[in-house]
């Protein structure tokens, strides 16, 4: 990410921070303390939203953008890192090349090295499914390996 | 009268002038018009009730010199430095603001002082007006309030230098001087805040932290003095005991402590120009205060259309910058009272006329800038 830090001398300081999105988000310091936040869209000149806060309301939401109080984990990519080993969820897309096919047909260990450990279909779920288990489309299905072996394992079945 | 009836009645008037102070700014702000009309108003409608007394004077002063201590503090010559491209913003302001104006006042035959001054009047945005206006207008963040804030900054630092100048014009000595007394009054100062920063914090962490503001006034007001004594300016003074504090440690903490006072001093300023400046105004002087408030403005749009190339700014920013450089104050306020002993009358009123008259039309626009430039993008639009 982008920052920009500019003076504004008699007003304070200004931050420019440019997002993926390709907005604009603007925080000016004021030298007596108080904060403001603008949010300028993509190419735009003008905020379409603003946020005044006193010093110490910046603070506190500064703490809790920070994750001090709840930090979340993302969901769709729920990684586990133990030593080494990811766990990892996709889900099963019409066009996926899983799609109606058995884990042993579609050889995923010897091919990737990655296990397949559990299945959620709507809201069942199958621990340790049967290598003829078939998948079906919007499976949500949750596999373990090294880092290398998941790559591989995304890279072959076309899921990200 | 005894002295206490004399105490008495400046009290009196003190808490009236900041009674009046306290409601005309709500009222201006509950209409979101920037606080300083308000007072500029209140002066001009107090006139028959309050003239201008020594304390009010002297916090009007204190307004000036806080307001250059301050930039002064936040003046960074190095910054300045590293971006010619804003240079070059503040340059060319310059030329067209008081090159402009100057040279075609020497033409159509005015005195060399008279133009001079007149000139130093016209050329300034106000900085604490408009700025004022841009944070209650929540256009803070836009991208040509950059170039407005660097273009004031450009400004002051001219006027930094113009003000010696000015007060050596005006003081009935020959000029070469006053303006050499000037020029090594700053030289010294410039090197004084280099050399001293340090030996001024090793002071300051000796000085009881209690006394930290008292003694910090006290150099400021000092030199503002001996400026003043010295036929310079007391806001140039001012200005470089600013320098002084500017590399220290804890300047950010001393602005915030000083703040208040800056700003009830500029409410006074504002105040008692107001409460100075005649109404009644002759024909030929809201002629002339006409003809200087076209040019003024005329030669602040250009300043912007150019400024506005040179920062590469957008369609909306571009149109909205045009309308946002057009109030003049505090420091015209300063080159008029300067003035004021060579100035002939009709000359003052033009110039107090052209003065308001630059603050309403530019507010105006400021306010219009805004939904003018956004309805003009339209049109183009379809």
């Amino acid at each position: 990410m982008k920052i920009r830090e500019i003076n504004l001398p008699g007003i304070g300081k200004k931050f420019c921070l440019t997002l993926r999105s390709g907005d604009e988000l603007v925080i000016i310091i004021h030298t007596d303390g108080k904060r403001e936040i603008f949010l300028f869209r993509r190419n735009t000149d003008e905020p379409c939203a603003e946020i005044p806060l006193t010093d110490s309301e910046a603070r506190e939401v500064a703490l809790i953008l920070g994750g001090a109080a709840y930090e979340p984990t993302p969901l769709h990519q729920a990684e586990l890192v133990l030593k080494g080993l990811v766990l990892e969820w996709f889900t099963i897309s019409k066009d996926s090349p899983l799609a109606n096919h058995t884990i042993s047909e579609l050889q995923i260990r010897k091919r990737t090295g990655v296990s397949v450990i559990a299945i959620k279909r709507g809201e069942k779920i199958i621990p340790n499914p049967n290598p003829n288990e078939k998948f079906e489309i919007n499976d949500l299905v949750l596999v373990v390996g090294t880092g290398e072996q998941i790559r591989r394992f995304q890279e072959i079945f076309e899921v990200t | 009268m005894g002295e206490n009836g004399i105490l008495g009645q400046e009290l009196f008037a003190f808490a009236l002038a900041l009674i009046i102070l306290a409601i005309s700014g709500s009222i201006i702000r509950f209409i979101s018009l920037p606080v300083l009309l308000g007072y500029l108003l209140a002066g001009l409608l107090f006139q028959p009730l309050l003239r201008p007394f020594p304390s009010l004077i002297l916090l009007s002063s204190v307004g000036v010199i806080l307001l250059l201590f301050f930039l002064g503090m936040e003046f960074d010559l190095r910054r300045l430095l590293t971006s010619p491209r804003r240079l070059l913003l503040s340059f060319i302001d310059f030329i067209l603001n008081f090159g402009f104006p100057f040279i075609l006042f020497l033409f159509i035959g005015l005195p060399y002082q008279l133009a001079f001054i007149v000139a130093m009047a016209i050329y300034p945005t106000s900085s604490a007006m408009t700025i004022g206006a841009l944070l209650q207008l929540r256009r803070i963040a836009n991208p040509e309030t950059e170039t407005i804030v660097w273009i004031l900054v450009g400004e002051d630092l001219a006027i930094i230098i113009l003000l010696p100048i000015a007060s050596s014009l005006t003081g009935g000595k020959i000029g070469l001087i006053s303006v050499a007394t000037a020029f090594a009054f700053i030289i010294l100062m410039l090197i004084a805040s280099l050399v001293l920063t340090k030996p001024l914090e090793w002071f300051f962490e000796r000085v009881p932290s209690e006394l930290d503001d008292l003694v910090t006034i006290s150099i400021i007001f000092f030199v503002s003095a001996v400026a003043h004594i010295l036929h310079l300016s007391e806001a140039l003074g001012a200005f470089l005991a600013g320098l002084l504090f500017s590399g220290t440690k804890d300047r950010e903490e001393l602005e915030q402590r000083l703040y208040v006072l800056r700003e009830l001093g500029i409410a006074t300023f504002f105040f008692t120009f107001g409460l100075q400046t005649s109404l009644k105004i002759s024909s030929p002087g809201a002629l002339l205060g006409l003809s200087i408030l076209i040019l003024g403005l005329v030669m602040k749009i250009i300043t912007a259309w150019f400024s506005s190339i040179v920062e590469g700014l957008r369609q909306r920013a571009r149109l909205r910058l045009f309308f946002s450089l057009l109030i003049r104050g505090e420091f015209s306020i300063i080159a008029l009272y300067m003035g004021n002993k060579i100035l002939p009358k009709v000359w003052q009123e033009a110039m107090s006329f052209f003065l308001i008259a630059s603050i309403f039309v530019g507010l105006i626009a400021l306010w219009l800038g805004g939904k003018l430039s956004e309805k003009i993008v339209i049109l183009n639009k379809s």
